[in-house]
């Protein structure tokens, strides 16, 4: 007897935790989300209790031809029978091809309005909550767990369910046709039983090892990709490296092998208890049918129910066992989808056109967890003016770019663009008019040109060369294979870390923005890319206000302003020139971070 | 060029004993899972034959029970052998490929890294092994399966009943027919779904990691044309595919179902002109059925042998890639290198007819440092990447002691040059195997020494683990000042002669950078060294600079007689600097 395909897939599953909530609440919302699709759903089930009725009435047809037709010697039951049959098998075909067509349709409709939904979501939810999970998580949410709520949890039960019907139906057909074989048949059932459960449990931990070694000998991989060029340089490395990638691949191998002498022994276990089902048949059947109270027809029907049980029935235990962990998946999508955004549209919120660019922060209050990062915090920025935030990491340099952007609301207080307050600006609007140059630039695969154009979607290529030319770079993007159309790779890989900062102050000024948020870049480059660099960013920061975070203060010279923050407080505030002369916090922090070049320099030209 | 399927069958048959074992038992497998209907068709016979007699004898019918139980038993336990050869072969067969591969990629040069991206190399021994181990340990076992029951199914049918045979397979081309039309249509269907998944969830990583820019440039809404889109096109396929998949089942179904009401009405004719027993027909209608799996797994096996011979494809493409670097054969053992460097009139490029050095001509002598400064794209760090032979330049020569570097063996070459690069790649194990990396049996004491002058070994013993303390994935993340230093200690650990340093400090805070210039110094002591750089205090370590400028030499000299000369040297020096003036202006 054939594994039922998806055998293979129920045991391999990964499995993450149980969940939560209670079983019967997530199958009712796993439940609610098919009835939406009240037609098909409808034609599924009628389709699929049809075919299984008809599959169960089919061995019952066969029985009736050989008794009456073949062993009676009468042809016109035979053909009447005979008819019969093939018209059952035209129907069940029908009513085959709707179910799978429904069921695999319902599967897919289902999964297509999970992604929708869940992007919707993601489109509502604000920058906190990503940043409060590992990105690796939300992606597999997209992805994984999307994938087994359709294809397990829903599909699953559904298909669960038609299995138990079928399971049903064939007892009830094995006890109509003789109720004592069938109970002498059926002491094997707790055998069953207990044989798929065991084989699936063991060789779910043993596909547990598969993984992780497997995960062991990609990470081998990646490293060894990843550090190619620093391995070459020790000719020492070639022997031990390959060793040591043998060894991990002699381990998956190993570990595969185990894992398929635990499943393969499925079949030939659920082989023996079939056969013994079979002897007591032959051996009970035969002695009912020597004594009369059975007909040959009938044990062959009997025979062909006993195959309808089977299968279904490993199935179902099969279900079982990994039922819990793709429920546990529908309660992670669940919890995506049930989650409160914290930056909200007010129902009021207008259009607001930014003419000067004055923010203000009024007696600010943000925590992310309780400790304060800023208290009675207040600051004022001119229209046009250019502000380095200055301080260690965790001073609240990040945290302030982020309240101004309304990447996140402050719990108390407000913040005011031009005088209104930015919680009664529509979302978009604000958007539209800030810029965001991060701190590690970020690229997507896409051409340079349209990487470009992520900063303002309608912009036309003339407008993007323009302002291509607008910040000196046109020599740069000449430089690259395809110039503009260069095709960015994953992350940007293909491009020098310059190169990708000076994409990212591209996008940011073909938004032409009213205020700019500029999170200094910490890696350096080399001195000529550093100086198109510093050019840009003068073209992006001019007539427009802008908040400049300083990692580096590798730009606070181009500020006319240099607050310098410290547990969320600010502890000095001048320009660049004030606060060198000031010797505070600012000139120590200089110091340290440029003393090295500057006594060069001044060794050099004295 | 041999076709990847022979080359893949070429792995196969190294296996020779596995795969023997596994086609001995597959043949011995079906043969005992054939004999079922036959002992099933006497047994009926004989039931029969008691019909209404009353003469039940427990004997014969535990004989046939006992019969078929132990064939069963005896298919189940070939069928368990089948599965675990199979898997054994697919097994080995990937395993050889994935060393054959992984030991190719140690012999590529950088000119294969620098085309092809990470991710795709990863891909090839992971994802496409899989596909091809599905295709071995699955695919090509069921394969041979469905051939040999074919053909012990039709021999059995033909002896039972050549009639009935004729019959029964007015059918089997119509099986046969949907089956490949199936195929046909699933196929391409298969295919692009495939990419458009992978699409889609890159759409998805990007849309995820970006968020802070996705959000902070309202972004979504271009991310959500772009998601949909891709969400419209995986769901237009799945369900396309439902569409000839839901075809496909049930008309397997209907086909073999035909078929046995044929058998059995044709079949009943006889039984009733006894011309056919009753076993007869009925091991015959079970012999029938027994053909419906060998079909469909044909029908998979297309498909699942167009994508295993994708992946195989892709694979045999990087190991039939050729290292553009290649040892000669009567290269020679570099032994004693006192560690003078030429370039000679080198000529050098990454694209083609886009040198990057333009005839470059230069000289170092055993124990001279030298600096090597200009602009990005100016071909400083390329200098670097030809002495050790990561690249051959297109013309001129690269000389160590007056011996071409293309006449010595790769192994002797590299052993004598020590690199510090940009960004240090830190390995996962402990910070001693990282230390070790280049001289993997180093004793203790000797990592420990190294450790010291590059100055981190205080760092490491004030861990509570020391030396043992693992790092990278596993483990604590270093700075960068503590990476250069590990850096440093490998390069003083494998005590080259030549030392080559790619802007060790570009990414270093000034306080850190102190210290590591410190370690620096020490370690190119009484050796040569280059040192391509953009900082100053890495500049001061050299006693000499050369001043690149669009692949050229355009200035050669100490630090003092560059500067006073005003030319680009001066320029680069005082534009790295520039945005300082006003600073320096207060302190003048």
């Amino acid at each position: 007897m054939a594994h039922p395909p998806h055998i293979h897939r129920y045991i391999t599953m990964e499995e993450k935790g149980r969940p939560r909530e209670s079983t019967i609440k997530l199958i009712q919302r796993l439940l609610s989300l098919i009835v939406r699709y009240k037609l098909r759903l409808s034609i599924l089930l009628i389709s699929a209790s049809l075919s299984i009725i008809l599959n169960l009435y089919t061995p019952y047809i066969g029985r009736l031809l050989i008794d009456q037709g073949i062993m009676a010697a009468n042809v016109d039951n035979m053909i009447r029978y005979g008819i019969l049959l093939a018209s059952i098998a035209f129907t069940g075909w029908c009513a085959g091809v709707s179910r799978f067509y429904m069921l695999s349709w319902i599967t897919q409709k289902l999964l297509y309005d999970l992604r929708k939904l869940m992007f919707e979501k993601s489109m509502q939810l604000d920058y906190g909550y990503f940043s409060s999970i590992e990105p690796g998580q939300i992606i597999s949410r997209f992805t994984n767990d999307v994938d087994t709520v359709g294809e397990t949890a829903t599909s699953g039960l559904l298909d669960t369910l038609f299995n138990s019907f079928t399971i049903i139906g064939a007892i009830i057909a094995m006890l109509s046709i003789n109720w004592k074989l069938t109970i002498a048949v059926f002491f094997m059932m707790p055998l069953i039983i207990f044989t798929v459960i065991t084989i699936a449990e063991r060789s779910r931990a043993a596909y547990r090892v598969v993984r992780s070694k497997v995960g062991e000998l990609t990470s081998k991989v990646e490293e060894s990709i990843s550090g190619i060029r620093e391995a070459q340089s020790y000719s020492e490395r070639r022997r031990i490296d390959v060793e040591s990638f043998s060894r991990i691949g002699l381990e998956v191998m190993q570990a595969n092998i185990r894992a398929t002498k635990v499943i393969g022994l499925m079949n030939p276990l659920m082989n023996l208890i079939r056969g013994g089902a079979i002897a007591i048949i032959i051996v009970y059947g035969g002695y009912l049918v020597s004594i009369g109270e059975a007909t040959i027809g009938s044990l062959v029907a009997f025979y062909s129910y006993l195959e309808m049980f089977f299968g279904p029935i490993t199935m179902v235990a099969l279900f079982y066992n990994t039922f819990q962990s793709a429920l546990a998946a529908a309660e992670r999508i669940f919890d995506f989808i049930d989650a409160k955004p914290s930056v909200v549209e007010a129902s009021d919120a207008i259009d607001l056109e930014i003419e000067k660019g004055e923010i203000t922060l009024e007696d600010v209050y943000f925590s992310y967890d309780n400790t304060p990062v800023f208290q009675d915090f207040n600051l004022r920025i001119k229209p046009g003016e250019i502000l380095a935030v200055v301080g260690p990491t965790g001073a609240g340099k990040t945290t302030l770019a982020n309240l101004i952007l309304r990447l996140y609301d402050p719990q108390k207080g407000r913040i005011t663009v031009d005088g209104v307050d930015i919680r009664k600006i529509k979302i978009s609007s604000l958007r539209r008019q800030t810029a965001l140059v991060p701190q590690e630039p970020i690229l997507f695969e896409d051409t340079v040109i349209g990487n470009i154009r992520y900063g303002r979607p309608d912009a036309s290529d003339e407008e993007i060369t323009e302002a291509i030319r607008r910040l000196g770079l046109e020599e740069l993007i000449e430089r690259l294979p395809e110039g503009l159309y260069t095709r960015v790779t994953e992350g940007g890989a293909n491009l020098s870390v310059g190169q990708r900062q000076l994409i990212n102050i591209a996008r940011a000024l073909i938004r032409n923005p009213k205020i700019v948020v500029l999170d200094e870049a910490t890696s350096s480059v080399d001195p000529y890319t550093e100086s198109l660099i510093q050019k840009a960013l003068k073209k992006l920061l001019e007539n427009r206000t802008c908040i400049i975070i300083a990692h580096r203060l590798s730009t606070t010279f181009l500020a006319d302003r240099v607050i310098v923050l410290e547990n969320g407080r600010i502890v000095e505030e001048g320009s660049h020139i004030d606060l060198l002369r000031m010797g505070g916090v600012y000139a120590k922090l200089y110091e340290a971070q440029l003393g090295e070049a500057v006594k060069a320099i001044r060794m050099a030209s004295g | 060029m041999k076709t990847s399927l022979a080359r893949l069958f070429a792995y196969m048959v190294r296996e020779k004993k596995t795969l023997a074992s596994f086609l001995i038992v597959s043949v011995t497998g079906i043969a005992a899972s054939m004999l079922v209907p036959w002992v099933v068709r006497d047994m009926v016979n004989y039931i029969i034959s008691l019909i209404g007699t009353g003469n039940f004898n427990l004997s014969i019918m535990i004989f046939y029970a006992s019969a078929l139980v132990s064939l069963f038993v005896a298919s189940g336990f070939l069928e368990f052998l089948d599965r675990y050869f199979s898997e054994l072969l697919s097994q080995k067969v990937i395993f050889r490929l994935r060393v054959d591969l992984y030991s190719h990629l140690q012999d590529l040069s950088y000119g294969f890294y620098d085309k092809i991206d990470t991710g795709q190399i990863i891909l090839r021994t992971t994802g496409d092994m899989d596909t091809i181990g599905r295709f071995i340990g699955f695919s090509f076992s069921r394969l041979i399966h469905s051939i040999l029951t074919f053909i012990i199914a039709i021999t059995i049918l033909l002896s039972i009943n050549a009639e009935l045979t004729v019959i029964a397979f007015i059918i089997l081309p119509l099986l046969t027919f949907v089956v490949i039309v199936f195929n046909r249509k699933i196929a391409p269907i298969l295919e692009e779904q495939w990419t458009v998944f992978s699409r889609f969830n890159t759409v998805i990583k990007e849309y995820i990691t970006g968020m802070r820019v996705v959000k902070a440039l309202g972004l979504e809404p271009v991310f959500r044309d772009n998601y949909m889109d891709k969400a419209d096109r995986v769901y237009d396929l799945r369900v396309s595919f439902a569409k000839f998949a839901s075809f496909m089942w049930p008309s397997i179904g209907l086909l073999s179902g035909i078929a046995s009401v044929l058998v059995y009405v044709y079949g009943g004719f006889k039984v009733i002109s006894h011309t056919l027993s009753l076993g007869d027909l009925v091991a015959f209608i079970t012999y029938l059925s027994m053909l419906n799996r060998p079909i469909i797994s044909f029908g998979f096996f297309i498909i699942n042998y167009k994508r295993a011979m994708v992946s195989a494809s892709k694979i045999f493409e990087v190991l039939d890639a050729e290292p553009e670097v290649r040892e000669e054969p009567e290269a020679i053992e570099l032994r004693e290198v006192k560690g003078a460097i030429e370039f000679r009139n080198v000529t050098f490029g990454y694209v083609e007819e886009k040198p990057v050095l333009k005839g470059i001509s230069f000289k170092i002598r055993p124990g001279e440092k030298v600096a090597i400064v200009g602009g990005t794209g100016s071909g400083k760090s390329t200098i670097l990447k030809l002495i050790p032979r990561f690249y051959d330049p297109w013309s001129g020569q690269v000389l160590i002691d007056g011996i071409d570097v293309r006449k010595v063996k790769l192994s002797s070459l590299r052993r004598h040059i020590g690199i510090v690069h940009q960004d240090v790649f830190i390995f996962s194990g402990t910070i001693k195997d990282n230390i070790a990396y280049g001289k993997p049996n180093a004793k203790m004491d000797e990592i420990i020494e190294a450790a010291r002058i590059a100055g981190i070994h205080d760092f490491i013993s004030q861990l509570p683990r020391g030396y043992e303390t693992p790092v990278a994935e596993r483990g604590i993340t270093l700075s960068g000042g503590q990476r250069q230093r590990i850096a440093i200690a490998r390069a003083i650990l494998m005590n080259p002669e030549i030392l080559l340093l790619d802007d060790p400090t570009s990414n270093l805070d000034a306080e850190t950078e102190a210290r590591v210039v410190e370690a620096l110094k020490k370690l190119i002591e009484d050796r040569t060294a280059i040192i391509v750089t953009q900082r100053l205090s890495t500049l001061k370590l050299a006693d000499r600079i050369l001043v690149l400028d669009k692949g050229e030499i355009v200035e050669d000299g100490t630090h003092e007689e560059l500067l006073s000369k005003g030319g680009v040297y001066a320029r680069l020096y005082m534009s790295q600097f520039a945005h300082q003036e006003a600073l320096l202006a207060r302190e003048v």
